[in-house]
């Protein structure tokens, strides 16, 4: 193998990283100021306020999709944690691209009528697909699934959870949720939940095996997207009518924040995974271990 | 006349044991010194990295454990010393601690297979010696298979870690002795050790390349090699694969050896893969090992739960 020389580099990975740290706590905190702050709402326009938001959501976004990219590229194409790293960087992708979709689907209807299924919710459900795909290779590869059943276990469990989805979207229809809407609509809302609380057990399952070990850190980002989107899901059940407006406050301000978040730890825990990789003990993130150990 | 790697010169010293323990001493090296006394009384002491080990009274094809007090009062005014590597000189201390169990010829390289096969067919382990014009050499078989880091052979050369092909123009027909140990024999037990210690290691890296793939595993035996470095010992990391071609004087200085470098594999791999998933794989890993290696590495405290946070 080829080592790459640490000489090379102006800075190191452990200083990027703290860098990286850094620029990802101060753009949460200004994205919250942005979201929460009346000045803010007072100086611009809520069509300019909301584009600056997907702007500034954009660049974890496509930092942690970048990032995946770069750690996948690190495997050979017949490694086992190269297809893991694959479905996980192009979830990532998708989603990037849905946030991207989502800004140009904004900017074009903001004053119009939204369709009720778009292209953005193709590329957030074709990210689940990817990020879930990515989640069952992981799991695999710790419990060791036979070879000619491993495809249709996967399918089998998207199968079932479309069967949840589908149960669960006729009781929505069932308790007046939705009216108005086609039942493929509802369908699709009530799909994402389900996947977010799908691969957000999965994912907390995966970080209580794998402990604190880094290659688990990836994993937190999707456990933090299923916090933001269930307040989603709490709010479209009409969770709004049982809470106080401070506590929804306090929801909203959840939501924005880890909605955000997942993005940078995602991409931040890959980064690391990166450079662990790319330059091994070199990178000073592997000598940090053999100091604990 | 030398009993054993004939093919190998003797070390040139003047022919006096007192030299010959200087040298081994001062190289640090591993060898024996042979003396035979005129009433035909044969005898070894064997040095190991440079520190005198145990002598043996050669007795029946075999060896009895002497002390170096007995093996100094024997009168040989020409004893010969010769430097053996660390393998060769653990195997033939293997084979003077056990019991010949077959001895036969081998005349072609048909013949050779078929013992080959046979001893695959009934996963047979012990040691094997080979002795010809022109050759010496050890080989221990474990449940059927010969150990890459147990085998050698003494040549007109040098010594090679390899099987040499019988029947060839210039040799003679091979003298196969096969031994059967006792289990609870230090160098069996030693053996056996080194054996659990070589495929649960090999276990482990192969596990830990599955999930990590194959830069991290080479990070991982970086990080192995180096902690090996210090203490000279002759054990390399290839891959998935642990050579180990160190000879530990005690059973207990190889689990001490192997007990660092286990430790130092659950560490690297508590880091990247965390605590929960390194316990699973040393236990998995472990349990699939043969019972009886198993056995001897729980003896000396080489267990899973030892090396996961």
């Amino acid at each position: 193998m080829t080592r790459l020389n640490m000489s090379n580099l102006k800075i190191s990975p452990p200083q990027v990283i703290r860098i990286g740290a850094a620029a990802a706590v101060i753009l949460l905190a200004v994205i919250v100021w942005i979201y929460f702050s009346e000045a803010m709402s007072e100086a611009m326009s809520p069509f300019w306020k909301d584009k600056l938001l997907d702007v500034l959501t954009l660049l974890p976004a496509l930092g942690s999709a970048v990032t995946a990219t770069l750690l996948m590229r690190q495997f050979e194409a017949g490694e086992t944690p190269y297809s893991i790293w694959q479905a996980f960087a192009i979830g990532l992708w998708c989603w990037t691209a849905g946030e991207v979709a989502g800004m140009v689907y904004d900017a074009i209807y903001w004053y119009t009528t939204y369709p009720e299924f778009s292209l953005v919710d193709l590329l957030w459900l074709a990210g689940y697909f990817f990020l879930g795909l990515s989640l069952y290779y992981q799991l695999r590869l710790v419990y060791g699934a036979k070879p000619k059943y491993r495809r249709r276990i996967y399918l089998g469990l998207v199968a079932l959870a479309l069967l949840v989805t589908a149960f669960l979207t006729y009781l929505a229809e069932q308790a007046g949720l939705g009216e108005g809407y086609a039942w493929i609509i509802l369908f699709i809302t009530v799909l994402y939940p389900v996947f977010d609380a799908t691969e957000g057990g999965v994912a907390i399952w995966l970080s209580f095996l794998f402990g604190r070990g880094q290659w688990s850190r990836p994993w937190w980002g999707l456990i933090l997207f299923a916090l933001a989107d269930s307040v989603d899901s709490f709010y479209w059940l009409g969770g709004y009518d049982f809470i106080s407006s401070a506590a929804q406050v306090v929801l909203n301000f959840v939501s924005v924040a880890a909605y955000s978040a997942s993005y940078m730890v995602a991409g931040l825990a890959l980064l690391a995974n990166y450079f662990i990789l790319r330059y091994g003990e070199d990178s000073g993130l592997l000598k940090i271990a053999a100091k604990k150990a | 006349m030398k009993h054993f790697f004939r093919q190998i010169e003797d070390v040139p010293l003047e022919t006096s044991p007192i030299n010959a323990e200087v040298y081994f001493r001062g190289e640090n090296a591993t060898g024996l010194i042979e003396k035979h006394e005129e009433s035909g009384k044969s005898a070894v002491l064997f040095f190991i990295n440079g520190e005198p080990g145990t002598a043996y009274l050669l007795e029946d094809g075999g060896g009895r454990s002497m002390s170096l007090a007995e093996f100094s009062a024997l009168g040989d005014s020409h004893p010969c010393a010769i430097n053996l590597p660390d393998v060769a000189g653990r195997l033939l201390m293997l084979a003077l601690e056990s019991q010949v169990e077959n001895k036969f010829s081998v005349a072609n390289e048909e013949a050779w297979r078929g013992c080959l096969d046979q001893w695959k067919q009934s996963r047979w382990s012990g040691l094997v010696e080979v002795k010809s014009k022109s050759y010496h050499g050890f080989s221990f078989f474990w449940q059927g298979e010969p150990q890459k880091s147990d085998l050698i052979f003494a040549t007109p050369q040098g010594f090679f870690g390899d099987f040499p092909r019988p029947g060839s123009a210039d040799d003679s027909a091979w003298e196969v002795t096969s031994y059967s140990h006792h289990p609870a024999a230090q160098m069996f037990r030693y053996t056996v050790l080194r054996q659990g210690a070589i495929h649960w290691s090999g276990g482990i890296l192969n596990r830990y390349q599955e999930m990590v793939g194959q830069k991290l595993l080479q990070m991982m035996d970086r990080e192995l090699n180096r902690q090996v470095q210090p203490w000279r010992w002759k054990i390399v990391f290839d891959g998935r694969d642990m050579l180990d071609l160190h000879f530990f004087p005690y059973l207990m200085d190889a689990a001490h050896a192997y007990r660092a470098l286990f430790m130092a594999m659950g560490a690297q791999m508590n880091f990247v893969i965390g605590s929960n998933l390194t316990q699973r794989l040393l236990n998995e890993t472990f349990d699939q090992i043969d019972s009886e290696e198993r056995a001897v590495l729980q003896s000396q405290r080489l267990i899973p739960a030892a090396f996961s946070e």
